[in-house]
């Protein structure tokens, strides 16, 4: 027992450091299923907090900018009332969901796997699993939330799995990030019968009820045919421009509950 | 230097611009220096508990503005307990082993060695524990230099501007 405890003293720095990496790997380890543990809501509404606070004093320098991209926001809300009648099918996937605005407060992009925490939180009525666009395309899915904020996983990570498919056409594939360049994504399993070509526009399709059909993601900009694979490889650039984000939507799917139901009771029998 | 009022004062500063570069700064997306372990660096090779406890708190307080878990945390700790290791390059190993060792005394070359490993070997090991992808890691050894070098350069100006004058 002497020895032992001589031993333990003689290396109390190796231990110490053992034993806070070993604490430090379990959190890492937690934090990899999705940070579901006891402190999420502590952990989003601190740093939401301290961040919106930054945030407030930084927005003056954007407003130009905000200013910008509401008027582009506003040109494009008109023209799509215009063609409605022509866009009636996506209409209909629409009329399920109420749309919540929101700020992005921070926007990581330098990691291989981003968050975004947004000002809205569970008393605005958001929850986990919703969808977030930006003023042009999407921009991720909530993952976490705290009475006042909430933090979604941005598309720029290495998680991100999103149905998407052609403008023209029902083939749908995945949504990926590899996480080299914030301005370039990637999709996989669209079928080769699909028929598509470079600068063609992807869309959301609909499939995970998460997004409705039809939301721009981006534009194709190289398309490969993989040997021994039946289908495509495509790289596209996001129509939002992810490392520059100020207003959000969130998506709020109002018979989700009952989707989940329903397809849950079907993989039971 | 030692663990008084005017580390933790640094520290404080720095950790505050670590995150406001992580979350507000932009420039372009890729380029991020790492500057919150500089006060680690330049502590006394001696009280390593006290500095393992506090570099995981520093980590563990940027993980938690930055939702990266324990990655930090993890990184911080090992990186300030293997720090004797970056003066390989230029100190014998006799001396090497000395308690008392103060990385502020070393000559600027010696200084651009020891931190510029340190940073590289951090920016290295953060990446590696994020992705848990050696590929994606090895295609962005570049941009870890070039952050590497910018970080070199802020902790320089930070060290001659500040620190040496305090201490000269």
């Amino acid at each position: 027992m002497t020895r032992l405890l001589k031993f333990m003293m003689e290396r109390k720095s190796l231990l110490l450091f053992l034993f806070l990496e070993f604490f430090a790997f379990t959190l890492i380890l937690r934090s990899n299923l999705y940070l579901n543990y006891k402190h999420n809501h502590f952990v989003t509404e601190v740093s939401g907090r301290y961040n919106n606070r930054v945030h407030n004093i930084t927005r003056y320098f954007e407003l130009n900018q905000v200013n910008r991209k509401l008027q582009e926001e506003n040109s494009r809300i008109k023209n799509k009332k215009i063609n409605k009648i022509n866009d009636s099918i996506d209409f209909l996937t629409w009329k399920n969901f109420s749309v919540i605005p929101a700020v992005i407060i921070t926007n990581q992009f330098q990691f291989s796997n981003n968050h975004i925490i947004i000002n809205k939180g569970s008393k605005d009525s958001i929850q986990p699993g919703m969808g977030i666009t930006g003023t042009k395309g999407i921009i991720g899915t909530v993952v976490k939330v705290s009475p006042h904020y909430a933090a979604v996983l941005s598309i720029l990570n290495n998680k991100t799995s999103i149905s998407v498919k052609p403008k023209n056409s029902n083939h749908f594939g995945f949504l990926k990030w590899e996480g080299r360049s914030p301005k370039i994504l990637t999709v996989e399993d669209i079928p080769l019968d699909a028929k598509i070509n470079i600068s063609d526009t992807l869309v959301t399709s609909g499939n995970s009820n998460i997004f409705p059909k039809g939301i721009p993601i981006g534009i194709i900009t190289d398309i490969k045919k993989l040997k021994g694979s039946k289908n495509y490889s495509l790289k596209i650039r996001p129509v939002e421009d992810l490392t520059d984000l100020n207003i959000a939507y969130i998506l709020n799917n109002k018979y989700q509950k009952e989707y989940l139901q329903l397809k849950d009771s079907i993989n039971e029998n | 230097m030692k663990i008084n009022f005017r580390f933790f004062l640094l520290l404080f500063l720095l950790v505050f611009i670590q995150l406001l570069w992580y979350n507000h700064l932009k420039l372009y997306g890729r380029f991020v220096p790492i500057i919150y372990i500089y006060p680690f660096l330049i502590l006394s090779f001696s009280q390593n508990n006290l500095q393992l406890i506090l570099a995981f708190i520093t980590g563990i307080f940027l993980d938690i503005f930055l939702h990266t878990g324990g990655i930090f945390a993890a990184v911080t700790v090992f990186i300030i307990y293997i720090r004797r290791l970056f003066t390989i390059p230029f100190l014998h190993q006799n001396r090497r082993n000395e308690e008392q060792i103060n990385p502020l005394l070393f000559s600027f070359n010696n200084k651009i060695i020891y931190y510029g490993l340190a940073i590289f070997f951090t920016i290295l090991f953060l990446n590696l524990l994020e992705s848990f992808s050696f590929s994606y890691v090895f295609y962005k050894v570049p941009l870890f230099i070039i952050n590497t070098l910018l970080s070199l350069i802020i902790i320089i100006f930070i060290d001659y501007l500040f620190i040496n004058k305090i201490n000269g």
